[in-house]
């Protein structure tokens, strides 16, 4: 994954707001990205673009040597199942569904995976995950660091090449922090790329490179 | 994605407290447009009583200036259907209907076959043939009217009945209500109502039946133009205020019902952007998103629509029958208050329709917005 110049102004009602300043990097398969900053650098929206879950005023971005900038919308849907998992702060689990039912839901538009295949792999994503006695578990039943891992597992729904996560641990405690770090880094090792947005110094012992963002800028 | 899986999906959202909210309100939507378009059926019976009536097709003259050759005149204009003497009908006690109360039928010639609907069994064909009403009191209504001695049409086909020691036999059953006849009306052919009744026809009077009502003016004109002007006619001023009030409302009745819909699914919406937001975020495509929605919507309005079509049924069939002061008009066939299926049939396409407009005007509204403003919404 690759970006060039990428800038982003966010227009609202009076005045615009700068929140990316002609950023470029070259995200490497098997590696763990730390991006870090203050407050309102601009990491969230850098992360979003690289989810294509948010627009970008200009710039390139390629992924596997893809120019995104001219997909509509129906084709970044498909590269988003195809290449990414996204993991945020807040989990966003579906109440209504149990663990192993919410990894199941991006399995559902994969044509790739068989109807029958779907809730055995469910499982073992989440037994991956150190979570084999919680798969029956709703949401409102599991703890917050128990939520972050079901969301690291539904984002490995597909078997996606690249895993964001934008503050993953923010919600948790110390322990917590440890596992989900130690999660995304077991994923660099086998092979996807990783990129993590923390505010967390104890990301240094995982990450291979760091970034860091300061209004809008980054520096490597 | 197939149907399966969004099923699957659905399963786990159609209990949600959103939408037994959605349940109840749109309960109360169908009520309401259920008596709003059995009002409307009412008030449209009511309102064409007078032009249904058979009698309604018939020009009646004097015989006076009348001769054979003016008879050919008559025949020959459009729209003229028979010319027959005049007759009236008569009314007998029937001792094969004696029940609580005594058989009592009225009987009427059949002058155009095309008048009446056969329902059950067959049209008359033989001379001592007869046809009752498919929904069949034969007894005299100025008593009390018992639930219990109305007959159906299949009770009453191939019975015999014996009137003047004359056999006949009932052939087949019609619609009284859709021509306004009392539910006690039969009809026997002309030439057996004449041998019947012979005081019953008055040789000074001509009957002329028109095909159809609004043909009559035409008919006038042509007949007065070969010099008939002892014309005697019921002038028929049919009132529609009954039926554009209950267009009024029924529309009223569906604006507010779509008001309310789009806020509800507004709403679930809105508290659904988070789900909405992540399934983008895991691939999906806003037209598969809409189809999981508006399945879901679908069901919960189909699931309600059957519920709140056989609550009112009951509700308003209770109604109906506990009030006894409506049984004359309903023997008379002076007012309609059956349920009318089509306008049933009718309202759930209705609710369809909103459904399908709000769903898909919210969808595009929310679902183009970008994704991190679905996840941050609250
Ligand atoms: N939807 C938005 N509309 C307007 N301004 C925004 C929006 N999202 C973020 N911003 C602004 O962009 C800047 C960067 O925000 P963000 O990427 O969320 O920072 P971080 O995640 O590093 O705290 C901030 O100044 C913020 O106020
Ligand atoms: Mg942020």
């Amino acid at each position: 994954m690759n970006i060039e110049n990428v800038c982003k102004v966010y227009k609202t009602k009076n005045d615009e707001v700068k929140a990316l300043d002609n950023v470029s990097y070259e995200f490497k398969p098997g590696k763990l990205y730390a991006i870090m900053g203050h407050s309102g650098s601009g990491k969230s929206t850098l992360i979003s673009i690289l989810g294509l879950i948010e627009t970008y005023t200009s710039g390139k971005i390629t992924i596997n040597n893809e120019d995104i900038s001219k997909l509509k919308d129906n084709d970044l849907s498909n590269l988003r199942m195809k290449y990414i998992g996204f993991v945020f702060q807040d989990f966003y689990l579906d109440e209504h569904l149990k663990a192993y039912e919410n990894v199941m839901l991006p399995m559902l538009i994969n044509k790739e995976i068989k109807r029958e295949e779907r809730k055995e792999k469910a499982i073992k994503l989440l037994t991956d995950l150190g979570l084999s006695e919680r798969i029956n578990h709703y949401p409102k039943e599991l703890s917050g660091g128990e939520c972050q891992r079901v969301a690291i597992a539904r984002s490995l729904a597909n078997d996606p090449k690249i895993i964001l996560a934008d503050e993953p641990t923010g919600n948790l405690d110390e322990e917590n922090e440890k596992l989900v770090f130690e999660t995304l880094k077991d994923l660099a090792k086998k092979g996807k790329c990783v990129i993590v947005v923390t505010h967390s110094e104890e990301i240094k012992k995982y990450a291979d490179e760091i970034l860091k963002i300061t209004k809008g800028k980054l520096e490597v | 994605m197939n149907l399966k899986d969004r099923l699957w999906i659905i399963k786990n959202h159609i209990f949600d407290k959103r939408n037994y909210i959605f349940i109840t309100i749109l309960f109360f939507i169908f009520i309401a447009i259920f008596i709003t378009l059995t009002f409307y059926n009412c008030a449209t019976y009511i309102s064409y009583y007078e032009k249904e009536r058979l009698a309604s097709k018939n020009i009646n003259i004097d015989i006076n200036n009348y001769s054979k050759e003016k008879e050919e005149l008559i025949k020959n204009i459009d729209h003229v259907v028979s010319i027959d003497i005049f007759m009236t009908n008569a009314s007998y006690n029937v001792k094969e209907f004696n029940s609580i109360t005594p058989g009592y039928i009225t009987i009427s010639p059949l002058i155009d076959q095309n008048d009446i609907e056969i329902i059950k069994g067959t049209n008359i064909q033989k001379e001592y043939d007869m046809i009752c009403p498919n929904l069949f009191y034969p007894h005299d209504a100025y008593e009390t009217i018992y639930k219990s001695d109305y007959l159906k049409g299949k009770e009453i086909v191939d019975k015999s009945v014996v009137i003047n020691n004359q056999t006949f036999t009932i052939v087949g059953t019609y619609d009284a209500k859709k021509i306004r006849n009392h539910l006690s009306e039969c009809f026997v052919s002309k030439n057996t109502f004449k041998k019947l009744n012979p005081e019953k026809v008055d040789t000074s009077q001509l009957t002329i039946r028109v095909d159809k009502q609004e043909n009559r003016r035409e008919v006038i004109r042509a007949l007065t133009n070969i010099d008939i002007t002892n014309i005697d006619i019921n002038i028929i001023n049919t009132n529609y205020s009954l039926i554009y009030i209950s267009i009024f409302i029924t529309i009223i009745i569906l604006f507010i019902s779509f008001a309310i819909i789009y806020n509800f699914i507004k709403k679930k919406l809105r508290y659904r952007l988070n789900n909405y937001g992540i399934l983008k975020v895991s691939g999906y495509q806003n037209k598969e998103i809409f189809k999981l929605d508006i399945l879901e919507n679908l069901i919960v309005s189909t699931i309600c629509f059957i519920v709140s079509a056989i609550f009112f049924y009951i509700v308003y069939n209770l109604i109906i029958n506990s009030i006894s002061s409506l049984d004359y008009y309903i023997y008379t066939s002076e007012i309609n208050l059956e349920i009318n299926y089509f306008y049933i049939l009718l309202s759930y396409l209705f609710m369809i329709i909103m459904i399908f407009i709000a769903t898909k005007y919210l969808n595009y509204k929310y679902l183009n917005q970008s994704i991190n403003y679905l996840l941050k919404d609250e």
